[in-house]
């Protein structure tokens, strides 16, 4: 049947929108798939691209093993696992704090790793007693303040930043995060809950204002003067001195890290780890990135790209972190913080903690 | 059976009874899957409540529905006055620098809205330097003075207000410039001013297109979780959130979406019943061109005024505070990868916006076609998946993926003895299935409001004509319909290039987008890092509106047709 | 085979509500027919089943002696052959009047097209505005252009819905001459839905009115004028004087004299509906009446009679018989033009 040409402009168009959508869509539709050869290994990482991507580029430069890496919140990460089941492609979970790997261990979707090498790595209570998962690198929960304003002597404990005299002086992010949770969680294991349930308190109405922003907005918050002490992880403040920027290094020139509970149990910290999937497609090569990212050069690494603190003995830290000193650590196994962790948030909520 | 006297035949009847069927049931299962993940999590209603709820019932439920109810009504009181007073400006005044408003004011769609809120907070918080500036021209210190909380409920209030504006604007215009000639002048006639023919005329008639607008400027807001987050702001999608992944609790944060949703519902009947009570095509087949009023003196300035605050607080000043920060870092954010960024963002986007708009139209289509309750309420559904927060709908398309990916395999397996492992999880394939349910919304809005312009005579006279339903299609609806099909798929175009959770948790090993890059370094507290990356979406967005915003000048009937 | 359309024992119902009732009705080759009926009657409905926009629910649809509809399986509008003109004419906005009329041309080798288009612009006396769109025409040459669309493809059967009503009433006459012309000239069967009895009176051979679902009288124009088959159907065609009475014997006394019974059985209450025309001043047999008032329409007028029982009745008279107001008369009735009916509820 001819079709001739000066009536059939609409149609005309729409085979033309029809044929450049297909090109689009076909043209545009090549996505990498997961790695499931030899060789590869693939990740899922709560730990932002930027913090481990040197680290696996350092890997592959080593084995040879090509990494795939797909970043995420850690519950999503852990969801999707879930939901991917037999099937994932994930070989290796790592995640910024203990709690989740217990989470993801206790769902089932982590399998044992036999490592003598990591046992000798990774001090037993940075680590699962399943040997499920394996703690990485370190970050403390310290207080930063503003010297001008503070006695150093009135700063001991934890405990104490409920006291009143702190009232209205006190800065600290919401509850939401995972180590505000992991903190409260260390309260819990050390106080119980009902007597942490009134500390909570105590921090809350001493807070100079309503939680918001994340730790660096904290420490800023105290150089500028909106409070006059602040609860931080110690690699925030660590990358503001190591910063490029004049005004970074000043926020860290009026400010001074405290490390809480040095005479008692210790300054609480948690650490960024990683287990191997249970479905791992790649398990030979997922042990493989495991030890690596245990061994000096990798914990050296860690300490150099993020001021974190390296979980092996005899790892230095990076320059500026290793100028803060030694600190006495709380020993409480870090497994115990997955489990207190729903505990915690439910109290936050109680205490108004936001 | 081509004899000389046979000049042409109709369409076989088989054949045109084969492809009735067809349009009868294919797009409206189209819609039922857009809508699956919806009903995947709306499904965790049957499962018993927790003891989670009594606790959420106790601490936190009331100040979640008490900030969720006034950040809707704020945001959607901001939107409908700024979005509707600038779209009237620029539709009937002249003014000096109306013709840049025009399309200008659009351009704050472009910017993402953790964005915005990065950039004013960075600006406007106590740390931050005008703030600081102030103490230290006035030797001020922190209890001297009253400056408003950035990061607030009222923050983000405004924040999200200044970028979600464009909706109401875009919808209220083409509203607007579709107004019948007749009403706006015996206004004029009776003696009514600029002002009074506004809100006494132009403002009734497009009470629609003003509730379309808002009601997708609200969908949006109650489905944010990166603004509210950073401003400390609990609502129910942080409350989701919280409930979900922090206290573990799948089903009690799945009824809290449901609430939500049913808050929604409520919101999209709202906007049916009012569509219906004005469901008129126009009345007259004649357009002249639209009276404009010439303002003057006091009252240009003003006008200028008005539109150039919404302009410069909505995009300039957000855009300028990005551009500072790259400048600041572009060193170590910007090199090769990233222009593999921008293209991964680019084809997502426009690869959505292609199967969204062709979704869209066969499904309006098919709805048009075969006016049954199953269709109309699978449409309704597949547009709420742009209220739900993303990661939620993440998780609403992963379960079934997931599901029928194993299913496959254990299929394969069996027979074969062959896995198949993931086909669909962790491609692009469901990544984009993902956006699709969650802005199906906006390009059904768009679609179906065009689509209303084509009056069923025009389908039916079509039809007698010899035209099967495919090329009533092809050579009525699509050419009438053209600009709509334009903003349905710049719209989903722009969206998909800010989306963030659903990316984040659905997308392929090392594949990265621009928003997926700001989000990490934004939430790993490198804001100024971040913002090469999120100035990055703003750019390739504003090309997009830019060309939606002519689009709609052009669309205004009988102009349209005479240039074609 | 018998050419043109026949559709026959047609019932629809939207929900509960039953707005068709079975319907039979068939339009010959070169005939008009108009489907005449108040709003809501059921006649667009048929038309909407005709076309086959309306899936059929009971009954067939026969065109050119082809079934083309019965329950469960419709042949859809495109491949019926059937031209639909509407109301609002629903022109193609986006393509000009050449476009337009050329629309159902498809598959047709282009030169041939290019004639049928031209020489149907031509007929349709548009030949000058073929490059024109829609937006762009006056109403009447929109419904020009719809009925020249319509036709192009020589459809076997032309369904009209409404399609003057739209229209200026200047413009309307002269419209519905041409178009009735056209469409004469054509051969092509035709059905027309009106609501208007002047409109289809005018048009259309034949006549069916109908009301609630049903088709009450099917005839030629002066058939349902002259002999309408009841009440309804005398007064929706045309005006007329009602009055109420009861049989007695063979005859009914009116306010108007005695009229016959016409088999209405002995003492059945009926309704006597006489058409202004049937009135005549009748100084003889005549019942008096004074003259309230007197309207001229031309040729003839119209006279509104107040009878001696106090009944108003309203006569068409010449011009040369019309009484002056407030003068005394005698009237009677011309049985040819009186009608009796069983007395409706009312």
């Amino acid at each position: 049947m001819p079709v001739t040409s000066n009536y059939t402009h609409p149609i005309r168009m729409g085979r033309q929108l029809i044929a450049g959508a297909l090109v689009v869509l076909v043209g545009l539709f090549s996505a990498g798939s997961a790695a499931i050869a030899d060789g590869e290994v693939n990740v899922y990482s709560a730990r932002k691209e930027a913090l481990i991507k040197p680290l696996l580029d350092r890997f592959t430069e080593e084995t040879g093993i090509a990494v795939k890496l797909v970043t995420g919140s850690p519950h999503q990460l852990v969801e999707r696992m879930a939901a991917e089941g037999r099937n994932s492609p994930a070989d290796v979970l790592i995640t910024a704090d203990a709690g989740n790997l217990a989470h993801a261990k206790a769902a089932g979707l982590l399998q044992v790793s036999e490592s003598p090498v990591l046992e000798e790595a990774v001090p037993e209570r940075f680590r699962d007693p399943d040997k499920m998962w394996w703690g990485l690198s370190l970050r403390a929960r310290v207080v930063v303040y503003a010297p001008d304003r503070v006695e150093a002597s009135d700063l001991t404990t934890y405990e104490g930043l409920a006291d009143p005299i702190w009232s209205d002086r006190l800065l600290v992010r919401s509850s939401s995060n995972v180590y505000n949770q992991s903190l409260i969680a260390s309260m819990i294991s050390a106080h119980g809950e009902q007597e942490t349930e009134n500390w909570a308190r105590g921090v809350v109405s001493n807070m100079a204002r309503d939680p918001k922003g994340g730790d660096t907005d904290q420490i800023r918050a105290v150089a500028a003067g909106e409070g006059d002490i602040a609860i931080v992880n110690t690699y925030y403040y660590g990358r503001l001195a190591a910063s490029t920027k004049s005004e970074d290094r000043e926020v860290v020139e009026q400010t001074r890290l405290f490390f809480p509970n040095q005479d008692d149990r210790g300054t609480h910290v948690n650490v960024s780890g990683a287990g191997i999937a249970v479905h791992a497609p790649n398990p030979d090569n997922a042990m493989k990135l495991l030890e690596y990212l245990a061994s000096p050069a990798a914990q050296a690494l860690f300490a150099e790209l993020n001021h974190e603190i390296p979980v092996r003995n005899g790892v230095a830290a990076s320059e500026i972190v290793g100028a803060w000193g030694a600190f006495k650590q709380d020993e409480l196994p870090l497994s115990k913080l997955g489990d207190l962790n729903r505990a915690a948030i439910e109290l936050a909520d109680r205490a108004g903690w936001r | 059976m081509a004899s000389a006297e046979v000049v042409w035949k109709a369409p076989s009847v088989r054949r045109a009874r084969a492809k009735s069927f067809v349009w009868s049931a294919g797009p409206i299962l189209a819609a039922g899957l857009v809508a699956f993940p919806v009903l995947v999590v709306l499904a965790n209603v049957f499962v018993p409540a927790t003891d989670v709820w009594s606790h959420l019932a106790n601490t936190v439920l009331w100040r979640y529905i008490g900030n969720t109810v006034w950040l809707v009504l704020g945001v959607g009181l901001g939107t409908l006055i700024i979005g509707s007073g600038t779209a009237w400006l620029c539709s009937m005044c002249r003014f000096p620098g109306r013709s840049v408003f025009e399309w200008a004011l659009l351009l704050p769609l472009a910017v993402p809205t953790y964005a915005i809120a990065f950039t004013y907070a960075g600006m406007f918080e106590f740390a931050g330097p005008v703030q600081s500036a102030l103490r230290d021209w006035f030797g001020w210190g922190r209890r001297d003075y009253w400056f408003p909380e950035v990061r607030s409920l009222g923050g983000a209030i405004t924040v999200m207000t200044l970028v979600l504006y464009p909706y109401v604007y875009l919808l209220a215009r083409a509203a607007f410039l579709n107004q019948s000639v007749c009403a706006l002048e015996i206004g004029r006639t009776l003696g009514r001013n600029p002002w009074q023919s506004f809100l006494g005329i132009a403002l009734p008639l497009a009470r629609p297109a003003l509730v379309g607008g808002v009601s997708l400027a609200l969908m949006e807001a109650l489905s944010d979780f990166g603004t509210v987050q950073y401003y400390g702001v609990d609502t129910f999608t942080t409350g989701i959130y919280r409930t979900w992944f922090a206290l573990g609790d799948p089903s009690a944060a799945a009824q809290l979406a449901a609430t939500m949703l049913v808050f929604v519902a409520a919101l999209i009947l709202t906007e049916q019943w009012s569509r219906r009570r004005a469901r008129y095509h126009h009345t007259t087949n004649r357009f002249r061109p639209l009276p404009t009023y010439d303002l003057r003196g006091w009252r240009a300035a003003l006008a200028c005024a008005a539109c150039a605050g919404a302009l410069g607080l909505g995009f300039l000043l957000p855009a300028v505070q990005l551009a500072v920060w790259t400048i600041e870092t572009w060193q170590q954010t910007i090199d090769l990868r990233f222009l593999g960024l921008a293209w991964n963002s680019f084809r997502l986007a426009a690869m959505t916006a292609v199967v969204a708009v062709i979704v869209t139209l066969l499904v309006c289509y098919a709805v048009r076609l075969r006016t049954n309750a199953t269709g109309r309420v699978a449409k309704r559904v597949a547009g709420l998946g742009y209220a739900v927060p993303g990661s939620v709908i993440a998780v609403g398309v992963l379960l079934p993926f997931a599901w029928l990916d194993t299913a496959i395999d254990d299929f394969a397996r069996a027979v074969f003895g062959v896995s198949t492992g993931l086909l669909l999880t962790g491609g692009l394939a469901a990544l984009i299935f993902a956006y699709l349910v969650r802005f199906l919304a906006v390009s059904l809005n768009a679609v179906d409001s065009a689509m209303a312009k084509v009056t069923p005579n025009m389908d039916g006279a079509a039809r007698t004509l010899g035209a099967g339903p495919d090329a009533v299609l092809w050579r009525v609806h699509v050419p009438i319909i053209r600009a709509g099909l334009l903003t349905a798929g710049l719209l989903v175009f722009v969206d998909v290039m800010k989306e963030l959770p659903a990316t984040l948790i659905m997308r392929p090993f090392d594949f990265n987008t621009l928003a997926v890059r700001a989000y990490e370094l934004a939430s790993d507290e490198l804001l100024a890092e971040s913002a090469s990356a999120a100035l990055a979406i703003v750019v390739v967005g504003i090309v997009p509106v830019i060309i939606l915003s002519r689009a709609i000048t052009r669309a205004r009937p009988g102009e349209a047709a005479g240039s074609s | 085979m018998t050419e043109g359309l026949c559709v026959a024992d047609i019932r629809h119902a939207y929900g509960k509500l039953h707005a068709v009732k079975d319907v039979t009705l068939s339009v010959a080759a070169g005939e008009i027919v108009a489907l005449l009926g108040p709003s809501g009657c059921g006649k667009s409905t048929i038309l909407r089943i005709a076309a086959g926009l309306e899936r059929i629910q009971h009954g067939t649809v026969e065109i050119d002696g082809h079934t083309v509809a019965e329950p469960g399986r419709d042949t859809p509008p495109e491949a019926r052959s059937v031209g639909l003109m509407f109301q609002d004419f629903a022109l193609f906005p986006h393509l000009d009047v050449r476009r337009n009329v050329g629309f159902g041309l498809r598959g047709m080798p282009s030169q041939q097209r290019d004639n049928v288009v031209a020489s149907a612009l031509e007929r349709i006396g548009m030949a000058h505005k073929a490059g024109a769109y829609p937006h762009a025409l006056s109403g009447g040459e929109q419904q020009r252009v719809a009925l020249a669309r319509a036709l192009a493809p020589n459809p076997k059967v032309m369904l009209l819905d409404e399609p003057f009503s739209d229209l200026d009433v200047v413009l309307r006459d002269r419209i519905r001459e041409t178009t009735a012309g056209i469409l004469r000239e054509s051969g092509t069967p035709t059905l027309m839905v009106t609501h208007d009895p002047e409109e289809a009176m005018m048009m259309a051979d034949r006549i069916a009115l109908m009301d609630d679902g049903r088709i009450l009288q099917e005839g030629a124009p002066a058939e349902l004028y002259r002999a309408p088959r009841s009440a309804f159907c005398a007064t929706f065609v045309g005006e007329a004087n009602a009055l109420r009475s009861v049989v007695i014997g063979e005859s009914i006394a009116t306010v108007l004299g005695q009229v016959p019974a016409n088999g209405h059985a002995d003492g059945a209450s009926v309704d006597i509906l006489i058409r202004p025309e049937g009135l005549q001043i009748d100084a003889e047999n005549g019942v008096p009446g004074q003259v309230k008032s007197v309207r001229i329409l031309g040729r003839s007028g119209l006279a509104t009679i107040e009878l001696e029982s106090g009944v108003e009745v309203t006569a068409r008279l010449f011009w040369s018989n019309l009484p002056k107001e407030g003068q005394m008369v005698r009237v009677s009735a011309d049985p040819a033009m009186t009608f009796v009916f069983p007395a409706a509820d009312r």
